[in-house]
Formats: C-alpha cells, sequence, structure tokens
C-alpha cells in the first residue's frame, strides 16, 4: 500500500514538474485538470452528457446479460446448438468493433437506437461464451449423482447445472460490463452525437482547452475501471474459491 | 471410421448455423433496397473484387500494417521484459501493478483524442493508439508467466548455488517462454482493434479509409465484405498464431 501511495505521488509529481517546466507543450498540471473538471461538473454538463451516454450503456448492457446468460447456459445444455453458435460468437469476439460502426450507422442512424445495437451486440458474444463455458464443464459426477438418485431432467438442470454456473454468470458480468464500457466510449468517439461524453471530448479539443480534454479522457477511464473493480468484489464474494480462476481476463477488448 | 464420425459431428453444427445464418440473411435481403442490406452473392462478389481482380483490400491493409506492426513491436519490446520483471520482484509489481490493470480495464480509445492532440493526425498518433491497446494485456500475460514459476525449480536452482540472477534467466524466463507466445497472439488481435479503431479515429487511411469511404457512398456491400476481410484476417491470424502455441508448447494447454 505504502508504495503505491508513494509511486502515484510520483506519477503526480512528474506531471506536475512537466506541466511547469514544458509550457510550450501546453500540458495542464493536474490542478488545472480538477479544476476543469469540477467546472464540468458544478455548471451540470459532465452529468447531463454522462446521463446520455449511461443510458444507451444501461439499456444495450442489460439486454445483452438478459439474452446473453440464458442462450449461453443454453448452448452448455444443448451440446450440439452450442457447438453450432460457439464459432459465431468467437467470430464476433474477434471482430474489431469500430469497424462495424459505419455499417450500423447505415441500418441504425444515428440516435439511441444505433449505440443500443452496438453495445448489445458486442458485449453478448463475451457473457453468452463465459456462461456457455460454465454450463459445459459442470462435472459429470454430480450429474451422475443425481441421476443415480432418480432426479429428472428438470431437477438436474435447477438443483446441479444452475447453481455450479452462478459463479460464471457473476464473471460474465464482470467481463460483460467492461466491454459494454469500451463499445461505449468508441461509440461516442466514432458517432457524432449531440450530447453524450464523446460530443464534450470533441468539442474541447476542438477548442484547444486541453485540460477539460485530459479531465474527460481521466473520468471516462477511472469510470471504466472502477465499475470493473466494483463488479470483481461482487464476483469475489459471490464465489471467493474461485479467486484465483477469475482474477485474469479484465475484458478489455474492443 | 470413428475418427472420422467424429469429426463429422464436430465439423457439422457451425456449418448448419452459418447457413442459417446466410439463408437469413439472403431472406431478409430480398425485401431492402441494396445500400441497406445487399444480399450475399453481391457481397462475395465485391469481396472477390476487392482482394483478387482489383485487390484495393491489399494495398490498404499494406497501408494500415506500419501503424500496427511498429506499435505492436514497442508493446512487445516493453511489455514483455516488463511484465517478468514485474511477475519476479514483488516490489516493482506492486508499483507498476495498478497502472497496467487500469489500463487494461479502461476504455483506453478514449486516449485517441489526447493522441491526435499530442501528435497531430500522422502515423504516431496510430502506433500510440496501438500501443496502448496491447501492451497491458502482453504485460500481463507475462506476468502470469513469471510469477507462476515453480518454486521447487527456483529452489533447486539456488540448492546448486546459482546467483540470484541465474535463478532467473535459467528458470523464471524460459517458463516465461509459452506465456511469451500467448501474450503475442492476445496482444496481435487488441493490435488490429487499435488499428481499425485509430484509423477511423485519428487518421483516415488504410482499410479505415476503405469503411468510411464506402458507408459515405453507401457502397454497402462494398463495405460488408471490408468487415468480412477483417473478420477473416482476425480469425486466421489468431488460430495460426494458436496453432504455433500449441506446436512449441503441447504439454500446456491454452489459456
Amino acid at each position: 500500500m505504502k508504495a503505491r501511495l508513494a509511486s502515484l505521488a510520483v506519477v503526480i509529481g512528474v506531471w506536475w514538474w512537466l506541466s511547469l517546466g514544458a509550457s510550450s507543450l501546453g500540458l495542464p498540471g493536474p490542478v488545472q485538470v480538477v479544476d476543469a473538471l469540477g467546472r464540468l461538473m458544478s455548471s451540470g454538463r459532465l452529468m447531463s452528457a454522462l446521463s446520455v451516454t449511461l443510458g444507451s450503456f444501461a439499456a444495450g448492457g442489460t439486454l445483452a446479460i438478459v439474452i446473453g446468460v440464458p442462450l449461453g447456459i443454453f448452448m452448455g445444455v444443448r451440446r450440439s446448438v452450442g457447438l453450432a453458435i460457439d464459432p459465431v460468437l468467437t467470430a464476433l469476439y474477434v471482430m474489431p468493433f469500430s469497424a462495424v460502426i459505419p455499417l450500423f450507422v447505415l441500418w441504425f442512424g444515428i440516435d439511441e437506437m444505433v449505440r443500443l445495437a452496438f453495445i448489445f451486440t458486442f458485449t453478448v458474444p463475451q457473457v453468452a461464451i463465459v456462461c456457455y463455458q460454465g454450463a459445459k464443464s459442470t462435472p459429470t459426477t454430480l450429474v451422475e449423482v443425481a441421476k443415480t438418485y432418480l432426479a429428472t431432467e428438470r431437477q438436474i438442470f435447477w438443483k446441479v447445472i444452475l447453481p455450479y454456473e452462478v459463479p460464471f454468470i457473476f464473471t460474465s458480468l464482470r467481463l460483460g460490463v467492461g466491454l459494454a464500457i469500451q463499445a461505449m466510449v468508441v461509440a461516442e468517439l466514432l458517432i457524432q452525437s449531440v450530447r453524450g461524453l464523446g460530443f464534450l471530448l470533441q468539442f474541447a479539443s476542438a477548442a484547444f482547452d486541453l485540460a477539460t480534454v485530459l479531465g474527460v479522457i481521466l473520468f471516462i477511464m477511472l469510470l471504466g475501471a472502477g465499475a470493473v473493480a466494483v463488479m470483481q468484489r461482487i464476483e469475489t464474494s459471490v464465489a471467493p474459491w474461485r479467486e484465483g480462476i477469475s482474477a485474469d481476463g479484465g475484458g478489455s477488448n474492443v | 471410421m470413428g475418427g472420422l464420425g467424429r469429426a463429422r459431428r464436430l465439423v457439422r453444427p457451425p456449418f448448419v448455423a452459418i447457413t442459417l445464418i446466410v439463408a437469413g440473411w439472403w431472406v431478409l435481403s430480398l425485401g431492402q433496397p441494396r445500400y441497406v442490406l445487399p444480399s450475399p452473392p453481391e457481397v462475395l462478389s465485391r469481396f472477390w473484387e476487392l482482394t483478387v481482380t482489383g485487390g484495393e483490400l491489399w494495398t490498404a491493409l499494406g497501408l494500415s500494417m506500419a501503424a500496427l506492426l511498429i506499435g505492436g513491436a514497442l508493446a512487445f519490446a516493453i511489455g514483455v521484459p516488463l511484465g517478468i520483471l514485474m511477475g519476479s520482484n514483488r516490489r516493482v509489481e506492486q508499483v507498476a501493478g495498478p497502472y497496467v490493470n487500469a489500463f487494461y480495464v479502461s476504455p483506453v480509445s478514449a486516449l485517441t483524442v489526447l493522441f491526435v492532440y499530442a501528435f497531430g493526425i500522422g502515423l504516431e498518433p496510430r502506433i500510440a493508439t496501438v500501443f496502448v491497446f496491447c501492451a497491458p494485456v502482453i504485460i500481463l500475460t507475462c506476468l502470469r508467466g513469471a510469477r507462476e514459476t515453480p518454486r521447487t525449480m527456483v529452489e533447486v536452482a539456488r540448492v546448486f548455488g546459482a546467483s540470484s540472477a541465474q535463478v532467473f534467466l535459467k528458470t523464471v524466463v524460459p517458463h516465461s517462454v509459452p506465456y511469451i507466445v500467448t501474450a503475442t497472439r492476445l496482444g496481435l488481435g487488441r493490435a488490429i482493434k487499435g488499428t481499425v479503431l485509430a484509423e477511423l479515429v485519428v487518421s483516415i487511411t488504410g482499410l479505415g479509409e476503405m469503411l468510411s469511404g464506402f458507408a459515405h457512398h453507401f457502397d454497402t456491400a462494398s463495405l460488408m465484405a471490408t468487415i468480412f476481410f477483417l473478420l477473416i484476417l482476425g480469425q486466421l491470424l489468431t488460430s495460426l498464431l494458436e496453432r504455433f502455441e500449441v506446436a512449441v508448447t503441447p504439454w500446456r494447454q491454452l489459456a
């Protein structure tokens, strides 16, 4: 903890020093950036932009979870469905997101709809793949014991597969949230909106207001990292025994 | 015979799914104007023209390559040693870890705006974008490789009087090699994503220019052909490196 605080102090110190010494670069110091961010907040512009941006994030992300989790579990239970859909999901997962933005704009316009569709399309594969892997890896011994005790298919699903799946669902939620935020930012950058965070960034950048640009970027990145950290906490408290397994794969995959 | 049967079972379901998707796409495209949804044969013929008869996509890919290769090589050159160092030295990990993790999980695409500010719209901001896209995953994968070096190996080396430099070079580094291969594969995937994003946000060139140009002209068939090109490219490179990974380290399960 001490080493971390020290390194943070060094980073901020170097930044400050750079902003003082290299004024030709026009790099604003930490104080100016915090000040700019504070002004954006007190004027309400940051919050209104954020609420616009988060609206599509929440809608697209929720839809991705509502469809992705059952889809993944179904794929794991019905193997042939899993084998059929898995390559399609993997292809979407490997795909560079930003490439489909022009196509999505043609299809969905430049309103909320396109953001929702974009965030949904790129969050679903991640969520479904993790849930699929969870359901697929249910130990056969558990299933066989249940069968030996004459459990019906339905009972096996509700009492064996689903409980085993729970930690995977939380992992998929964490990765999904991370990915949805990434997709949200890409959509903000590439689709000309009039009110979201992306507009705030582009507006400040066009006005050569570097302090605001840096402030908004820091804000967005901290928001993303913070959301994933919160999800990680929840995940660890739900399934502490899986900590070592789920620690990697943060979910940044734009 | 059994092997063939198994192969057929494995191959069939994806084939069915893709057939269904293409069929559904075809049916949907019948009721739509061509600029909204072209039919599969139209896209296929544009794909053929752009890759074989005309070859514009390869030219565009060549233009994209510079940023991808330089940014990726920089990330590799810095990420691999840093990751191994972090994995073998707790102090370094404590200091640098939080930043690497923060970059890994946060939406780094927001930084592109800053790069344009700092470097203009030439090659440099694209290199920087590719770098921030793939460095974190390379560092974290190599970190895992170094950290998971079995204690027994390190202790045996110590018992035989190895200095800490020898322990590092002869146990930690060799143990990290397969992880470096994995890091390259994961990094490459991210590098492609960073390249395309940079070409759309930062400076319009290469494959990004193709994409936005086709969209501006409502040439949806070419747009979709370009997207499929990227899709196939990503899949091909990833599976090639996966093959390579298995060939180099057959004893290891893919991460």
